[in-house]
């Protein structure tokens, strides 16, 4: 009898030991074999996900289970933790560079190129491009190239989306640790993070730079500053009362000056500290236009939650910000002033662009866009439980998470501003979504829901929970693996269009342009100042295409695969829309130079 | 005697926000250099040091703002 239970405890022991290492290491032999059987060529109107096989979806499974055991078992074992969560990153941010023969999108080609112009010239070009007006970001991968012996930032662009995610880990770390969430929760936390982050802004660009900045400036902070216990004076005072004198106290002068948070470091370390930050604040105001503001407004969520001892820091970065916009971005702005301050509280049109005006296109790119619309309701959905549920010592994730939306307010950001938005509050929305599940119990802000009541069901309480991580985290994971890869049909390029491009700037001469049926052609590494890109903008008919083409007449047009998916399946052209356009330009004057299986390139005739 | 010529208000106005730009920042590093070490200043001295800041920031915005005004 005995020897029995002690096989039995031996193998319980095994299993506590063993399972999430062996489940993630079997994931991670299945990612190895589900983007070695992809076939790119393949790819169809639903992007990435299409070329995907079970080993895939097997071992997304696998890894989020051992994720969840292992974030249930006790003790923690962050090691395996990190471990697990790298490798469910690998699966969301890694397949797209591994099944796609060549880097995408577009823009990251293009910031390859400004890259290019600051490693020949030295500088920046002036009046060129918007993006040169903050050139912090590519001056510092200008030197890397240089630094590395690279002949040009191309090969950094490839695996760059997994690459900065995972940079991002530590400081998630941090602002997990010390968020005032449960150690659990934290984890839980980072995990949602990486498996709701649809966004696509971590292609090589300054953005996804900004946003490391960004996550180790308010990581810094938390881990700093702590709230100071709110000291009780007078009779207790009844729920809304108490409630109107705690919202009173956010904007006291005393709070304003953060004297009601407290550091436990010493005054070298702060200062530190403070010094880096600084230098954070000075490069992000140099490299990005909206990451500074965004952080601004973090910040002063946290000053006004008790987590920011020092508002100088404020003050600092947003004079850095204006000081730059009005100095050093000054060709930017000029002439074009209402570029910055145009959409300044017109609500409704900034939602009617970057809502709105999205979901259009075939059946397949709309059920791509309703998903990532009930994704992010889903998201924001549960943080909102967590924020009912959670007990704390500050409502500093609440703040931060919410903080974003003011962005909108003041810029539609060419209709993107509501995804930056939702990219800003994604660490501290996925960190209130994790407190729906694991909350905290104690704290001096109370819970506004009642505690459930588990008593002698402890055990299968727990079996619970682990079922609804795994749930969560693997319908998440699951919903942006589908989400993130929509794009690819038009977004992602074979190696024939490379190939065209390359044949292209191989042949074009200075003053001559390039033209192509839209944007989605993976070109402008080259000829930066020298040679211009020109593509129509989208119009209602591809006729109308043909017709700008042939006015602009470019000296080389390339037509391509990548080209005519986007026609097909977001301008909603007709099935061999391409085709028809390539008769019409052949009719007009224009012949085929050299072509691949993927793309075509014309010259016009003299 | 050596003259600055500046060509007009709009090259005029850069220097000036950088220099009062530079204002704001010293200050600002003073302020927090005095609180993180714990420098005891009187209550005067430190109600100056807010009330320069303030000025020194209301004068930058108004820079800003002037600056947008006669070239945006």
């Amino acid at each position: 009898m005995n020897t029995v239970r002690s096989d039995h405890r031996r193998s319980h022991r095994l299993i506590r030991e063993y399972l999430g290492p062996l489940l993630g290491a079997t994931a991670l032999i299945l990612w190895f074999v589900a983007v070695n059987d992809a076939v790119f060529s393949k790819m169809g109107a639903f992007g990435l996900v299409s070329v995907l096989g079970w080993p895939y979806f097997a071992g997304l499974t696998l890894v989020v289970i051992a994720f969840a055991f292992e974030v249930m078992r006790t003790p923690l074992r962050p090691v395996w933790l990190i471990v697990l969560i790298v490798i469910l990153a690998i699966f969301i941010y890694g397949t797209a560079s591994a099944v796609d023969p060549v880097a995408a999108p577009t823009d990251s080609w293009i910031h390859a190129g400004f890259i290019q112009y600051i490693v020949q010239h030295g500088q920046v070009l002036n009046g060129y491009d918007a993006r040169f007006s903050w050139p912090g970001g590519f001056s510092m991968a200008a030197m890397l190239v240089a630094f590395a012996g690279q002949a040009n930032a191309i090969g950094f662009l490839h695996w760059f989306p997994l690459f900065i995610e995972l940079s991002y880990l530590a400081p998630l770390l941090v602002i997990a640790r010390f968020s005032g969430v449960r150690r659990r929760a934290g984890w839980l936390g980072i995990a949602i993070y990486y498996s709701t982050n649809w966004i696509l802004q971590d292609y090589f660009s300054p953005q996804a730079e900004n946003y490391l900045l960004f996550l180790v400036a308010v990581a810094c902070v938390l881990a700093c500053w702590q709230p100071k216990r709110r000291e009780r004076d007078g009779p207790a005072l009844r729920f809304w009362r108490e409630q109107v004198a705690k919202v009173r106290s956010v904007v006291t002068l005393k709070r304003l000056k953060g004297r009601d948070s407290a550091s436990a470091w010493n005054s070298a370390t702060i200062l530190a500290v403070l010094a880096l930050l600084a230098i954070i604040f000075l490069a992000s105001s140099m490299s990005h236009q909206l990451t500074p503001y965004a952080l601004v407004l973090a910040l002063s969520a946290l000053l006004l939650t008790r987590r920011l001892g020092r508002p100088e820091l404020i003050v600092l970065l947003a004079v850095f910000a204006f000081g730059w916009l009005s100095l050093g971005a000054s060709n930017f702005w000029v002439g074009h002033l209402s570029m910055i301050f145009g959409s300044a509280g017109q609500f409704t049109s900034t939602l009617s662009s970057n809502v709105t005006s999205r979901v259009a296109g075939s059946s397949s790119h709309l059920l791509v866009v309703e998903i990532r619309i009930l994704l992010t309701g889903a998201l924001l959905l549960l943080a909102g439980v967590g924020f009912l549920r959670r007990s704390a010592s500050s409502r500093a994730l609440e703040a931060l998470a919410g903080a974003p939306f003011l962005l909108v307010a003041a810029q539609s950001y060419g209709g993107e501003g509501l995804l930056r938005v939702v990219l800003f509050g994604l660490p501290f929305t996925s960190l209130l979504a994790a407190s729906a599940i694991l909350p905290l119990q104690s704290g001096e802000i109370r819970s506004l829901l009642p505690r459930i009541p588990i008593g002698r069901f402890a055990r299968a309480g727990r079996v619970v929970l682990t079922m609804a991580i795994v749930g969560v985290v693997l319908i998440f994971a699951l919903a942006t693996t589908v989400v993130r890869g929509g794009n690819d049909a038009y977004e992602s390029f074979s190696s024939g269009e490379l190939a065209a491009v390359n044949y292209v700037y191989d042949h074009v001469r200075p003053g001559q342009s390039i033209g192509s049926a839209n944007y989605y052609l993976p070109i402008g590494q080259r000829g930066v100042g020298t040679i211009n890109a020109f593509s129509p903008a989208s119009t209602s008919h591809y006729q109308g295409i043909g017709v700008r083409i042939l006015h602009n007449r470019p000296t080389y047009v390339i037509l391509s695969q990548s080209e005519d998916a986007y026609g097909e399946v977001v301008a909603g052209y007709p099935v061999g829309w391409e085709a028809k356009l390539e008769t019409t330009l052949v009719n007009h004057g224009y012949s085929i130079v050299a072509q691949w299986t993927t793309a075509t390139v014309l010259k016009a005739s003299k | 005697m050596t003259f600055i010529i500046f060509a007009d208000a709009a090259a005029l106005t850069a220097p000036v926000v950088f220099v009062v730009l530079l204002g704001v920042v010293t200050l600002l590093i003073v302020r927090a250099l005095g609180e993180v070490l714990r420098v005891p200043l009187t209550p005067f001295v430190s109600r100056m040091l807010d009330g320069s800041i303030v000025t020194v920031l209301l004068v930058f915005i108004v820079l800003v703002v002037v600056r947008f005004k006669i070239i945006g």
